[in-house]
């Protein structure tokens, strides 16, 4: 059967969709901003 | 002496050896191991949880017991050669241009390989192996018609369904009909037995294989694409990106998809071929994004990199 839909202008999305790729680009701002932490941050140790 | 090292690159071209990083003990395995157990894990209980789309497959039999009429419809308008599938081209037959690209007839290119006649492969042929008398009957009479006339009988009944309340067959104005009519029936009646998906099968078994001419079929019908629409699979409904249901589908197919939606590409009859062209050409443009002046710039406008890379750029 046919789920939920969002329509916007010519765009027709449906809900979970737009949840996968909402998934995906606070997946990828996480990526990007949360620090690594331990000996592997920044660009290596100097040994 | 090495050729890096006998080579002098100046200024920001130089690479330093590799040897002068500095380095630290890794544990790759431990890693892919984590990673993969993980990854195993969030699967089954992601699968558990939701499970997976379990639509009923649509089969002939189901068809003719949903929309007995539309199955009426589908089988004349085969016999009068109006059907999309009549009409095709390759690979089914020559009977139109298929998709082209400008003068690129790239469809025609493939050549008939699967050859497929809508009236006698998907109507006719199933019914000659029917023992009714009268349905033997309506196809010896069909079978010694000239062209133009089993034409005739079939566009005329085809209108006759149109305008028939629901395409009832039962409300069909009287005409000079022939034996279209009793062919239609008799089809349907197949349909209903169950029996009219291994009739198609070219191999001739009931167990075959090979779906084709079944499909060619259902897709002629407008049943088929009923279906389709209720779940919002349609080719201007994005149906590409979509899945059945409150499923995620096949979002990263966005791009693609859009093109059928917007002009001119939304009401173009070459539309499958022009929108493989312009993606084709768009993924040329992502190849040579370091050759393309301006394009080849964007990171510097929008220095992603130095956000990841932050701990680097705060210490040089």
């Amino acid at each position: 059967m046919n789920g939920s839909y969002v329509d916007w202008g010519v765009v027709h999305i449906s809900v979970a969709n737009l949840v996968v790729i909402a998934v995906m680009v606070v997946v990828f701002l996480l990526a990007v901003l949360v620090p690594f932490h331990g000996p592997g941050s920044g660009d290596g140790d100097a040994s | 002496m090495t050729m890096a090292s006998t080579l002098r690159p100046t200024g920001r071209d130089r690479t330093p050896d590799s040897h002068a990083f500095p380095t630290r003990p890794y544990d790759l395995v431990k890693e892919f191991t984590l990673a993969l157990v993980a990854m195993l894990v969030l699967t089954i209980a992601l699968a558990a949880v939701f499970s997976s789309p379990d639509e009923k497959p649509i089969s002939l039999v189901g068809w003719a017991a949903a929309a007995p009429n539309d199955v009426v419809a589908t089988a004349t308008g085969e016999l009068a050669g109006t059907t999309t599938s009549a009409g095709y081209g390759a690979p089914y037959n020559d009977a139109g241009p298929g998709q082209t690209l400008g003068p690129l007839a790239l469809q025609r290119w493939a050549g008939v390989t699967i050859p497929v006649d809508p009236a006698q492969d998907l109507v006719l042929a199933p019914l000659r192996r029917s023992a009714d008398p009268t349905t033997a009957a309506a196809l010896d009479t069909w079978a010694a018609a000239p062209p133009e006339q089993r034409t005739a009988w079939s566009t005329a009944y085809s209108d006759a369904l149109t305008a028939a309340p629901d395409g009832d067959p039962a409300g069909v104005a009287p005409g000079d009909y022939g034996p279209v009519p009793v062919i239609a029936s008799s089809f349907l009646a197949l349909a209903r037995t169950g029996g009219l998906e291994g009739a198609l099968d070219p191999s001739g078994t009931f167990y075959g294989g090979d779906a084709t001419r079944g499909l060619l079929l259902l897709a002629d019908g407008a049943y088929l694409e009923d279906q389709a629409r209720a779940r919002s699979l349609g080719g201007d409904q994005w149906g590409m990106m979509n899945e059945t249901g409150n499923y995620p589908g096949q979002p990263w197919m966005w791009l693609y998809t859009f093109w059928y939606q917007v002009p001119p590409f939304a009401t173009s009859e070459n539309a499958d071929a022009q929108v493989w062209g312009l993606m084709m050409l768009l993924t040329l443009g992502l190849v040579l994004v370091p050759f393309i002046p301006g394009v080849r710039s964007i990171p510097r406008w929008v220095p992603v990199h130095r956000l990841i890379w932050r701990d680097w750029y705060r210490r040089h």
